[in-house]
């Protein structure tokens, strides 16, 4: 999976690319974590690369989701393709999440930068 | 190197050769080496007059006459000095020889002592320091350190010196040597990471794509190409050792994965009811298939006097030991919920699992899907709560099969979450099938998923059996439809059918 990282004022952006599974989550997890421990707590998950999802990354999400709203923030998603939007679906998880349908959407809706 | 302290080795035949000279009449002679004088006849006299000087071109050792006043001494002489220099030279590279000798000896007999200890080490990091403690000694540098790359792994680096050197720097050492396997003795400054003031290095012969080499660094002087030689000598005996070493590692971590995965899967199944009740109305069965790595599905039916019955079923996120004992504690809970609260309605046991198990679940960063039936005594409604969990398909007897979608996020994420109930009206002949995504996520040989119309399609072909049968016959479906695939995921289902 390839990852790219960037920021935009004070939201922390990551883009992922290609299978997103339980092999490949350390990096996320790690992103994540060095986002909360330096005080950024709008964060994007940019998943248009994104072909196929697992239960464990999944988890990894859900994971940042909670660290980043206990402290204020939010984590949000943009950019599914059908079938990952469709994990999201059946496991309703689309509801725990706010998911946006473009990138520049969803850094508008946290109306901070 | 001065030929100076063979000289009291030729006292004899210096003095015998200066006698001739005094008992010709000269006053003294001198043997004179870059103008120092290493030997002077008779002892300790020096004379400052100009002397008549005799060289030996080889040696450059000069014969020093002084106050001789005949002619015809310089042929003479200059035999004497040379035939004197060719003894001392011939001398010192005996003595050259032999101590080269003994070097080679004590090496040898040490480099036996080594290969016979690396026989007997077994773990990689047992060899590897006895390599990098040996070399280090053997070729008497600074230090020594071993690195191996193995596939898909972080580097092993181990090091032996009285001043350990930053692991990064050690790995670029073996990075450089990487590019060019051919050379193998690194002395500059400017190439070598900082630390380094000289290195050489050698691989260990193992494996395909495991690429491992020792280095010594750090030798007042420099590296000679015997110390090369002698390291290749080394690593390449050590590299059958490390490659055995590797072997048993592999085979000690392949048998520790093996008895989690045996102690998940019996974790999980012993945690599934043994036996299902049997009920006047109702035809209930469920089962689950571990997979190869194990997965943290669960169901459970529970039946009492007078109380509806109930069934649960889920998939904990993740795989292994962690899935399998939050498995474990949700299940533990849920039984407990179900038996013990006053309740009817599915989506309070889902609230009561949430609360009970979210501090567990944040913890360790997973979360479950579960389904929750709850079949009324009438056996004409179900009620249901569904928090993520997929596939549930309904099998009317009259009617298309309709998958029913999950209101609610899993449990295990959000605290105070309310989950939903729905109600399904049913009658004799429906069915209700609910699984796990490793039904319709199981694949073909061309990597395509079964998905959930196949599902349906089975199903509508199964739906005249009893319940086992129709557990059986899906899976063997789906069984068929993976063909060599190895199973990925654990296939947990039950099904109901309503009975007369």
């Amino acid at each position: 999976m390839e990852i790219n990282k960037k920021t935009s004022g004070s939201i922390a952006i990551l883009q992922l690319k290609g299978r997103f599974d339980a092999h490949e989550i350390a990096p996320v997890t790690a992103w994540l974590q060095t986002q909360i421990d330096t005080g950024i707590f709008h964060v994007i998950v940019n998943l248009e690369g994104v072909n196929f999802i697992d239960s464990t990354a999944l988890a990894s999400l859900v994971r940042g989701l909670k660290h980043c709203r206990e402290k204020g923030g939010d984590l949000r998603l943009c950019v599914l393709q059908p079938a990952v939007r469709v994990i999201f679906e059946l496991t309703r998880l689309d509801k725990a999440f706010n998911i946006l349908v473009t990138e520049e959407e969803a850094a508008a809706s946290f109306g901070i930068s | 190197m001065s030929l100076a302290n063979l000289v009291p080795q030729h006292k004899t035949e210096f003095e015998t050769m200066a006698t001739v000279w005094l008992q010709l009449g000269a006053s003294s002679v001198q043997l004179v080496e870059n103008g120092s004088v290493i030997a002077s006849y008779p002892v300790g006299k020096t004379d400052l007059t100009p002397a008549m000087i005799a060289n030996d071109k080889v040696t450059g050792l000069e014969l020093h006459i002084h106050n001789f006043m005949r002619s015809g001494w310089q042929p003479s002489a200059d035999l004497q000095i040379q035939m004197f220099g060719q003894v001392l030279n011939a001398d010192q590279e005996m003595d050259a020889l032999t101590s080269s000798l003994v070097e080679t000896q004590d090496r040898l007999v040490a480099l036996y002592d080594l290969s016979r200890a690396t026989r007997r080490a077994i773990e990689v990091d047992d060899l590897l320091n006895l390599l990098t403690v040996e070399s280090s000694r053997l070729l008497d540098a600074d230090g020594a350190f071993a690195v191996v790359y193995l596939p898909g792994q972080p580097p092993i680096v181990r090091q032996s010196a009285a001043n350990p050197l930053p692991e990064s720097q050690l790995l670029a050492a073996a990075a450089l040597y990487r590019l060019d396997p051919n050379k193998r003795t690194f002395k500059d400054s400017q190439t070598l990471p900082t630390g380094l003031r000289n290195v050489v290095m050698s691989y260990m012969p193992v494996r395909d794509k495991v690429f491992a080499c020792l280095g010594v660094f750090n030798k007042d002087g420099n590296f000679t190409a015997p110390d090369s030689k002698l390291l290749k000598a080394i690593t390449d005996q050590a590299g059958a050792n490390l490659d055995n070493a590797l072997l048993y590692q592999d085979a000690i971590l392949r048998v520790r994965q093996d008895t989690e995965m045996d102690l998940a899967r019996q974790v999980q199944t012993s945690l599934m009811p043994q036996s299902l009740p049997k009920l006047k109305g109702v035809d209930i069965y469920g089962v689950s298939i571990p997979a190869l790595q194990v997965g943290g599905d669960f169901f459970d039916v529970v039946a009492m006097p007078n109380r509806p019955l109930v069934f649960l079923m889920g998939d904990v996120t993740g795989k292994g030991m962690p899935a399998a004992l939050l498995m474990s504690m949700t299940h533990t809970v849920a039984r407990s919920a179900i038996r013990y609260m006053p309740f009817k309605a599915p989506n309070q046991i889902l609230e009561r699992l949430n609360k009970d198990l979210l501090d567990d679940y944040s913890t360790v960063g997973m979360f479950t899907t579960a389904f929750v039936g709850v079949l009324e005594e009438t056996n004409q409604r179900l009620l249901y709560s569904n928090a993520g969990q997929s596939p549930i398909i309904f099998i009317p007897q009259k009617g298309e099969p309709l998958l029913l979608e999950a209101d609610d996020i899993p449990v295990g994420i959000f605290d105070g979450h309310i989950y939903k109930s729905q109600t399904l009206e049913i009658s004799i002949g429906d069915v209700l099938v609910a699984m796990t995504d490793g039904f319709n996520e199981t694949r073909d040989q061309t990597g395509e998923l079964f998905g959930i119309e196949r599902l349906k399609s089975e199903l509508v072909k199964l739906v005249h059996l009893s319940a086992q049968e129709i557990a059986t016959g899906l899976i063997q479906a789906v069984s068929d439809y993976a063909g060599d695939h190895p199973q990925d995921d654990d296939r947990t289902l039950v099904v109901l059918k309503v009975t007369s």
